[in-house]
Parts: C-alpha cells; structure tokens; sequence
C-alpha cells in the first residue's frame, strides 16, 4: 500500500527535490523547530516504510523523501542544487568519489555510527573511493525482466534485448542510466562494460541508436501496480534484479535473467550530504545498520544486505534465493563498474544524452 | 473611288485610331505600372528574404545567450575537473542543449567548445551526425582572439554556425560588473534549409532570380533564374549587380545571358548579401500581350465595323442608288418612264420619286420640245429646221427614183408695214390664217405626201411639191396659190387684202440639195419682188451672181447684230478755239470674222434696205448710254455723244419711249445725248412726224443737222424744229481752202447758223490750212483725222481722261498747230491716230443750248 503511494510520487521527484532544498536551508537556521525533518534523496521503493515509520517516531522526526530514477538525474539534480537540501543521499558507487572532491557530501564521523562493525569491510576494499565517506546499502545485478507468458521463448541474452526481434518492437523498456545502458551493450558486443576503446564504445552507441526505435521508454520499471511490466504494455526490460522480485510477487509470470553475456554488479552507499542535519542523518543510517532492521529491510526489498550480521540472521530461503544471490558462476559473467577516464565519460554522456534526450 | 470604300477608309480609322491611342495609353502606363511592380516586388521580395534571414540569426543569437548565460553551461564551464565536469555536468549541459534542439529544429548542433577552439560537448541532431562545420574554417576563429559574435557560413551544408562566448565570473556582485574567466564558447549550428524553403515562396515570379552571398561573394543560396543557358555563372551576375551599388530601393537594368534583368540588391542579416532580378521578359511578356490583344480588338472592330458598314450601307445606301443609278441612265437613254422599284421613305427614296418625278416631266417636255423644234408655234407647220429635214427626205427619194421637185418660197409683201401699221397681233393672226389657207389650199397633196407646207420664219413660207409630171407644173401650182391668196383676209372684223410673192427651183436642175433650192428659191422669190410683188418667178442662174452678195450680207448682219458682232467706235469733236475734247460723235462698226470690215455706209444701207436699221439703232443707242454710264461710274465727267438716227427710226413713235427709258435706266442727263438726223428727214413734215420730232427735243436731247448742205435745203425747217447744231457735211470742207464756191457756201452756212443762234461742226477736217480757214470763219467746232480719228470705247476714255487731267492745258492734236495755224497740210497723215485728246470742259460744247 504504501509502496503505492510512494510510487506515484515519483513523478514530482524534482519539484519536491527543490522545496526540500528552501526547507532544508530554513532548517539550518532555526534547528529549534517542533519536530526536525530528515530529507532523504533515494530511488522510490527502496527502503521498507516500517523502518522509516519506526525511526520517526523514536527519534522524534519526519522523514521527507526524494526521488530519483535514474543516476543521471540525480547528478542532475546535485549539479543544480550544488549538493545542497539533501540530508541523506543514495549514490551509486562511481558516484561516491565526485559528490566527495565536489563537497557535496560529509565524510563519516565513526564515532556516531557504531553498528558500521556489522558492515562487510570488503565493499571498502572494493570501492576505494568510497572510504570514509560511503555507507554500502545495498548490492544487485543488472538484468532482464520479462513477461514469461507474453514472449515465445525465455530471454537469455542482451543481444535479444538489443536486437529485438518483432515480437518486443515496441515494447521494451530500457533504463535511462548512461552506464548500464552503455555499459549492457558492450557486454552484448562481448566487450568489458568499462571499456574506454573509442571504437568499442562507438560500436556499443550505434547499437543503442540502432534499438532505440523498438524501445517504449527509457527509464525504470514502476514497482506500483500501474507498472508497465504488469499491464504487458512493456514485456520485456533492463532491470534491476530487486526491483523483478518485487514485481514478481505481483505477477508470476514475470522472469529475471542474468544474461548469458553477463551484467554489471551495482552497489548503492548511502552518504550524508554536506549541508545536511549530519547528525540525524548519522543516526538514521546507524538505524538502518542495526542487524535487524538491515535483515527486515533486505527481505522486504530482495535485495542482498552488505550488513553481514543482518544477513546472517536471514532465513536460509532469502539466503539461497538465486535472484538476490547469484550463482558463483553467474557473478563470473559479471563485472564492477569502475571509474573511468573523463573522456569515456564525455563520450558516454554525449551519446547518451542524443539517446535518451532526443525527441 | 466607290463610296462604299471612302466610307470604309473614313470610319475605320475612326474606330480604329481611339482604340489604337486607348491601347496605346495603357500599353504605356501598364508598363510603367508594371516596372514600378516589378521594383516593388523585388523590393518585397529582398525584404522578406532579408527578414527570414534576420528572424532566423536574431533567434539563434537569442537562444545562444540564453544557452551562454544558463547555470548548466555555467557550471560545466566552471568545473575545473574534467572528470567531475563530464560525470557530473556534461548530462545537465547536454540535456539543455538537448531541449532547445527540441524546441528548435533547425538547430541542427549545439556545442561546446573550450577556449582553445577544442569541441568539449555536444547536441546534435540525429540526421546531423557528420560533422557540420567546416573544421578548417572553425579552428581559424580561434586562431588569434575570437570575436564573440563571431558566425561562420558554410555553403556546403547550408548552416550557419553562431559562437558565443562562456563567461565564468571570478567575483559576484549585484550592482557593478564583475570580471570574467573565459569558460569557452557555446556554438550554434542553424540550419539554412528553413529558410531558404520560404525565401523560395517569397512572391517572385517564376522568372524571377534570388541569390544570397556569404560575405565572401560566395553564391551560398541560388532559386530560379536563367540556369544552365548561360556562359557566366550566377556568381559573375551578383558580382556585376553588387558592384551596381545600388541603395535600398533602387532598381537597375543588367543583361545576363542574352536577356536583361532588373535587379535590386540588398545587405540582409547574418552578413549575407541578397541579390533578386526579374527578367525584362517577364514585364514584355504582359505588354506583348496587351499590345497583341489591342491589335487584335482593332482588326476585329475594324474588320466588322467594314462587314456592318459593307451590309448596311448596300442594303440601305448602295443597292437603291444603283437602281436610281441606272433608272437614271435609261432616262439619259431615252427611256424616260423606267422601273424604279426604290420606295424606302428616307432621302434615297426621295431621290427615287425625284428621278421618277423627272422622268415623268422630261418625258412630258420631250413632247413639247419636240413640237417647239420640229413645229411652228403660231401657224402649226413644221418650222425651219423640219422644213430642211422633209426636203433633204425628198431630195434624196427623187434623187433615187429620178422624179422632179419643186421649192417654192412665199414671202407676204410689205408684211412689215402691217406690222408697224396694224400691230404684231393682227400680223400674226394674218399670218396663221394665211398659212392655213395655204395648207388648205394644197390638203391632197399634203395628205397624199406628196407636198408639205413649212414656215422658214416671219412672213417666210416653204412648199415642197415632188412628183412633179411635168416643169409647167410647178408655175401653175405658184399660180394656184397666188390666185388662194387673192381672196381678203377678215381678221378681228376687219379685210385685208395681202399678196405674196413667189420664188420657184426645181429639181434637179436648178440644185442638187435642199441647200440649194432653198436659196434657189429665195433668190427668185427677190426677183418676183423686183419685178413688182404679188407674182411668181422661175429661178434663172442670173439671179445668183445680182442678188447673192446682198443677201449674204443681210443675213450675216441679222447674225452679227444678233450675236453682238459690232462694235461702237468714238471720233472726238473739239473746239476749234482751244482744241478741246467737246463731244464724241458714235459711229457703229462692224467687223465680219470672214469678210472682215465692212465699211459703215455699205452695212447700213443693206440695214436700211433688210429693215434691220431699227434694231440696229436700238443697239447702237443702248450701247452708248451704257457707255455713259460706264464713265460715269468710273468717276469721270462724260461730254455728250452724238449718235446717227435712220429715217425708219426717226418716223416710228416708239423712239421717244426708247430713249427717255435708256435714259432712265442709265441714270443720265438728257443733254449727254445728241441725235444726228440727216436734211432727207425734214421732208415729210406731217403733223406726227412733227410732234414726234418735238417731243425728243422736249426730252432735252440735241438735236443736230448731219451732212448740213447736201440734201434738200429748205432751210425753213431749221426754225421750225428744235436743231442745235448743224454738221457742214466733209464735202464742203475737202476743197474749203481751193474751191472758192465752196468757201463762200462755207461762210455762208456759219454765216446763217450764227443767225439763227445754233452751233456749227465742220466735218472731215484734214489739214491745218482747213483747221485755219474754218477758225477764221468763225466755226465752233471741228471734227476730222486732223483731231483724231474714230477710236475704241478705250481710246475715247483715255481721251476723256486726260482731258480732265490736265484743264485748259492739254489740246487735241499736237501743240504745233496752235503755234503754225497757217502751216502746210501734207504734214498730217491719214494714218495718225491723232495726239492725245485733251481739253477743258469748261469751254462750250457743240449744240449746247444756253
């Protein structure tokens, strides 16, 4: 129910982006207000509202939300407030390092975040630049989502995706996020998603414009029951592997492949934004991090916990679910994305901006 | 010419030359209104070119600040790391870009470029992948400091590309301008195609040219126009146009390729130069048209205003003149009653009853002309002329059949005296009535055919008798006659007896023509007058040779009188003591064409003796007031003129009723006439002849004694009547100087004149030593060659002329004979027409009563 609702906000994700800014900032200057409020810039449907509803009412606080969906638009969205308005930010890991050199984030006080100990310090390892100034929330993969009862035959590859034969002409939808789009079609081409070979990446562009005619909309599956994935307008898409799960639990005939080419291995770290109430900020994601709150918030989500003490008291169903722990030889197939040099990323965010921007 | 074509030749110019002059009016103002057009089109033309051009850099320079100035140029421009500019703003940057390309199509690239010229990012249009702008031409800009309005025009692609400069502030201030990094440029790839698709509508004819020029001369945009059919490529032509110089408005005349333009040029937005032209065909196109179609209209009116003319005017005009036209030639033909079937009631029908009108008389008078030709009027025979024409007839017919023929010629003795003495009334019913008897007399032989009775004119009959049996015949037939006559005449209750008298030819053997017997005829016909009237007479060929010469010349004075023949000549009288012009004295000539002059005493007796005298005086007399009048119009004072009178006219009671009403007519004093009578006429002095003689001279005429001294001299008349003067007659005068009778005679006449108070003339003086002998004798006046001798009515004006001219100095003849009264005779010549006449009217003239 509520997820529902939280849904359908989605849409107004960057008016309400700007009025939390203005709040945030009178905020700031008059901390002694009745009930201090917590401005949290996230996907939509990616926290459990029990958590949120427990945590306002132990702290005393409201929560207020905005979205995004997609992380281009939230570095849209950071580009034009300068970082600022935003408490409590999710970023994806190549996002990390920017936000930090643009200041945009605070670095962590350990000392206000005590259940970090429970975390896998392997993430750290993982993303250099996240140190110090990340939290990782949640880790997933990039795949398929499609229509079992719609489609003659299961999708096992990006290439179907890519090259879609008539029956998904038209209705396919892609995410509007310059590096798994770009990056899923290099995997397709059976290239690294994080080349920076001039030639790889044009061949991966003119794949993408080549599709792009048979795409319905780029962007993210609504999770909402008016998703296109479950009214058929859409039966087949790029997806995040929690985000199937979800809809799954909606309609069983929906599947999620890892494709045969491989995919991107994404990891979310919440930060605290650099302007923000840094110390409700810290104690909401301490919140988040105690074993069992992080355990309810992974099981309601489907997505897999970097909170090793919560993941250890997960039942052993949600522990051996293929769609939020991948095989060993699945994750084989599948790679991290890493920083790139700033000319890929010019490239990149050129060519998708012609995609994704043109009329 | 046919009226049908002077009609057409008159009207069609008058239809044709208004619509000529109408089409030639508009031809001319069309044209001009057409140039005017035509600049004005191309002036609204190079207007709306050089408004979607301007329309099109102003929303593009527009659009460009608005991208320079935006916060996510303006951050990506300020990002100093290249990692968080392309990971963080490059999507912002491109996203905005992005949304202008979609709002505006014809932004076909949006980029980026950093300060060095180097593309950082960029938007561009899917289509639009090449590279748009000229890299070469682009990285020149940047060379040394780019302007920051700087645009690039390339031809190829037909872009414009705008570049706008990135300004990063370094200090924030609201009141005063801070100072600014150079974050790079924002360029602005415009397509051309928009534009040029509606500078290609822009209201030019089909004809017409529109060339835009980069700032180069470059031809970047080219509609319409010659095309391949010329040698110089439209490059050339704008270059020639441009070079024109033209300002705003104005327009100029250029030939490419074998046609001539009219061109306009214009300096448009984004430093282009627009060029439009129209063909001067384009503007003869519609006035060829106009022009082809006055002509036309004029040959169509023309042509059916000749086919109306041509229908109406044969229908109404032309078919019923030829019909009048040739009603009228039947009538010139003879015909005189043709059909004539022209009834309209306009001005040709009147024609029409006109000419029928006058068929209708000419054939009535032909009827009376012919009787009057052919017909004697009073007695009913045929007249002279047909008389002629039935003799000729029978001559010939005798001629052929070898039969004899007689003419007798009739003429009623003394017919004149019962004319004069009974009226021309009575002689004219006595002269039907004598015809008819004669008619009467010969009805068999008339009837038969066998005679025809003419009247040749007054008393004049004709008998022609032919198959004649024997010679006798004729006399006894003259006899017959004679012996018709003899019976009295009742006319008006009065008897009269006539007799006649008959002249007879025959032939053949007097004459061979009708000519000839008729004169034939005549002759003897004289002869049996001779021989003492009321008789016949046998032509004799004797007769001929006595009479002829007579006759000839009676007839030709009939002629000459009738026809004006003669001539009045004027011999001066002078005063003998002063030798100045007094009177003239009238003298009638006559000059035959073939006899040439006849002299004055041989015409008047023929006159005398034909009885032609009287109208000869009547002529004479007329001829001379009329004269007298002349000069008297002329301004000049006349001298009385002295005119000779015949005894017959004398004695008739008409010559004072002639006279006094010449005199009226011409408006002249009595005293300017003078009548001559000779010494004969005093003899019979019955009281008529006395009254008429008395009332002329109450007139206030002169009378004067002509040829004083050679005829009966009872000298008791002179105081019985009213005589002025007497004329001693030339015979007198010759010898006055040797013959000493008649020098006494001489004295004695002045002598006796002076006596009884009248006037005396000598005539006929020839010499000074006559001149002399008769001053010394006391003579008044004198009259001769030695003064002048008779002369032309101008002559005797001039005469008169100078005499007024030139008073009491001028004298007649020559000074000398004044000065030599005594000299010898022989000097003056019979053939000196005298000196000039001269003299003073003061002195008295001859028979001036006081």
């Amino acid at each position: 129910m509520c997820r529902v609702l939280l849904a359908k906000r989605v849409a107004c994700l960057l008016g309400l982006a700007a009025i939390a800014g203005s709040v945030l900032g009178g905020s700031q200057a008059a901390p002694a207000r009745e009930a201090a409020e917590l401005v949290f810039l996230t996907w939509p449907d990616y926290i459990h509202p029990e958590l949120v509803a427990d945590f306002e009412a132990q702290q005393g606080v409201d929560v207020r939300f905005s979205y995004f969906d997609s992380d281009d638009a939230r570095d849209r969205v950071m580009a034009q407030s300068e970082g600022r308005g935003f408490d409590l930010l999710l970023v994806d890991n190549t996002a990390v390092d920017a936000y930090r050199r643009r200041g945009w984030i605070a670095p962590l006080d350990q000392r206000a975040l005590p259940n970090l100990s429970h975390l896998d310090p392997s993430f750290s390892a993982a993303y250099p630049g996240t140190d110090g100034h990340g939290i990782p929330y949640f880790w997933g993969t990039v795949g398929i989502a499609y229509r079992a009862d719609l489609v003659d035959r299961p999708i096992d590859t990006w290439m179907e995706l890519y090259r879609p034969d008539d029956a998904l002409v038209g209705r396919l939808m892609m995410l509007a996020d310059s590096y798994d789009l770009i990056g899923m079609a290099l995997k397709a081409l059976g290239y690294s998603m994080n080349s920076t070979d001039p030639d790889q990446l044009d061949a991966a562009i003119a794949l993408i414009n080549q599709q792009k005619p048979a795409v319905a909309s780029y962007g993210t599956l609504s999770l909402g029951d008016d998703s296109a994935l479950l009214s058929g307008e859409v039966i087949a898409a790029m997806s995040y592997n929690g985000d199937a799960a979800m809809l799954m639990d909606q309609q069983p005939a929906i599947r999620y492949r890892v494709p045969e080419e491989g995919c991107a291995i994404w990891t979310d770290f919440l930060a605290v934004g650099a302007s923000g109430n840094r110390a409700l900020a810290f104690a909401f994601i301490d919140f988040l991090n105690q074993p069992e709150h992080a355990a309810r918030n992974a099981q309601y989500l489907h997505y897999a916990t970097p909170n090793r003490a919560a993941e250890a008291s997960l039942p052993e169903s949600f522990r051996q679910d293929p769609l939020v722990y991948p095989p060993p030889a699945t994750l084989a197939r599948c790679e991290h994305y890493r920083p790139l040099p700033a000319d890929a990323v010019r490239r990149r965010s050129e060519a998708y901006a012609a995609i994704v921007y043109e009329r | 010419m046919q009226l049908q074509t002077r009609l057409a030749l008159a009207l069609v110019p008058l239809i044709a030359i208004p619509v000529l002059a109408l089409g030639w009016l508009s031809w001319t103002y069309f044209g001009v209104d057409l140039e005017r057009k035509s600049a004005l089109s191309l002036d609204s033309s190079l207007h709306l070119v050089g408004q979607t051009l301007a329309d099109l850099e102003q929303q593009a320079r527009r659009d460009l600040e608005l991208l320079t100035i935006a916060p996510e140029t303006e951050r990506y421009a300020r990002a100093v790391d290249e990692s968080d500019r392309y990971r963080l703003f490059q999507t912002p940057l491109l996203k905005l870009f992005q949304e202008y390309r979609n709002v505006h199509s014809e932004y076909l690239v949006i980029r980026f470029l950093l300060p060095n010229g180097k593309v950082d990012a960029r938007s561009t249009a899917v289509g639009a992948q090449r590279v748009i702008a000229d890299p070469a031409a682009e990285a020149g800009l940047f060379d040394g400091r780019p302007h920051p309005k700087h645009l690039l025009i390339d031809a190829a692609q037909n872009v414009l590309v705008l570049y706008r400069r990135v300004a990063v502030p370094l200090h924030y201030s609201e009141s005063r301008p801070g100072s600014y990094r150079l974050g790079g440029y924002a360029a602005l790839t415009v397509s051309l195609a928009g534009a040029y698709a509606r500078i290609s509508e822009v209201p030019i004819s089909r004809e017409g040219l529109i060339l835009l020029l980069d700032g180069e001369g470059t031809v970047v945009y080219h509609h319409g126009g010659a095309g391949p059919d010329t040698s110089e490529p439209p490059g050339s032509f704008a270059a020639r146009a441009l070079a024109l110089g033209l300002s705003e408005h104005d327009s100029e005349s250029l030939h490419w390729g074998g046609r001539r333009w009219l061109v306009q040029t214009r300096p448009v937005a984004a430093g282009f130069q627009a060029v439009a032209a129209l063909p001067a065909s384009a503007l003869t196109g519609p006035l060829s048209s106009l022009a082809m179609k006055v002509v036309a209209l004029t040959l169509v009116s023309g042509l059916l205003l000749a086919a109306v003319l041509h229908l109406a005017l044969r229908r109404l005009v032309l078919m019923p003149l030829a019909r009048i036209g040739a009603a009228a030639r039947a009538i010139g033909a003879g015909e005189l009653n043709p059909e004539l079937a022209v009834h309209s009631r306009d001005e040709i029908g009147h024609l029409a009853e006109d000419v029928r009108e006058m068929g209708r008389r000419l054939d009535s008078y032909r009827g009376q002309i012919e009787d009057l030709a052919y017909n004697d009027q009073l007695t009913g025979l045929p007249n002279w002329h047909l008389a002629r024409q039935l003799l000729a007839a029978q001559v010939s017919r005798c001629r052929e059949s070898g039969e004899r023929l007689a003419v007798l010629f009739l003429d009623v003795d003394r017919f004149k005296q019962i004319n004069d003495n009974f009226g021309h009334d009575r002689g004219d019913r006595l002269l039907a009535t004598f015809a008819a008897r004669l008619r009467s007399e010969l009805e068999a032989e008339v009837t038969s055919g066998r005679a025809a009775v003419a009247r040749l004119g007054g008393d004049e009959l004709l008998v022609i008798v032919g198959c004649l049996t024997d010679d006798d015949e004729a006399g006894l037939l003259a006899q017959r006659l004679l012996a018709a006559i003899a019976a009295p005449f009742d006319i008006l209750s009065g008897h009269y007896i006539v007799t006649a008298s008959i002249g007879v030819a025959l032939f053949p053997y007097d004459a061979d023509d009708a000519e000839g017997l008729i004169r034939c005829a005549d002759l003897a016909m004289y002869r049996a007058k001779a021989v003492g009237r009321n008789t016949y007479c046998r032509f004799l060929p004797e007769l001929q040779v006595n009479t002829s010469e007579q006759l000839m010349l009676e007839r030709r004075l009939r002629r000459a009188l009738a026809e004006r023949q003669l001539r009045v000549n004027y011999q001066p009288i002078v005063r003998l003591d002063g030798l100045q012009l007094a009177s003239f004295e009238a003298l009638a000539r006559w000059r035959d064409p073939e006899l040439g002059a006849i002299p004055p005493d041989r015409f008047v007796r023929i006159a005398e003796q034909s009885g032609l005298i009287e109208d000869l005086g009547v002529w004479l007399l007329e001829e001379v007031c009329a004269q007298l009048a002349r000069w008297k119009a002329d301004g000049l004072e006349a001298v009385p003129v002295a005119i000779n009178i015949s005894p017959v006219q004398l004695l008739r009671a008409s010559l004072h009723d002639l006279i006094d009403t010449c005199l009226q007519r011409f408006d002249l004093t009595p005293t300017l006439i003078q009548l001559e009578i000779t010494e004969s006429m005093m003899i019979d002095l019955s009281p008529g002849n006395r009254d008429r003689l008395n009332s002329l001279s109450r007139l206030g005429i002169g009378l004067h004694i002509d040829d004083f001294g050679t005829g009966y001299s009872s000298i008791s008349y002179l105081r019985r009547f009213d005589i002025d003067t007497i004329k001693i007659d030339r015979s007198f005068v010759a010898d006055v100087c040797t013959n000493h009778e008649n020098r006494a005679l001489v004295t004695a006449m002045i002598a006796m004149a002076k006596a009884l108070g009248l006037t005396v003339v000598a005539e006929g003086i020839e010499t000074r030593a006559q001149l002399a002998q008769l001053r010394a004798f006391g003579c008044d006046f004198g009259q001769g060659y030695l003064f002048a001798r008779p002369g032309t009515a101008a002559d005797a004006q001039r005469q008169l002329t100078d005499a007024q001219q030139e008073p009491g100095v001028a004298r007649i003849g020559r000074p000398a004979l004044d000065e030599v009264p005594g000299g010898g005779p022989s000097d003056v010549r019979e053939g000196s027409r005298g000196g000039a006449l001269s003299g003073s009217l003061a002195g008295a003239q001859p028979g001036r009563k006081r």
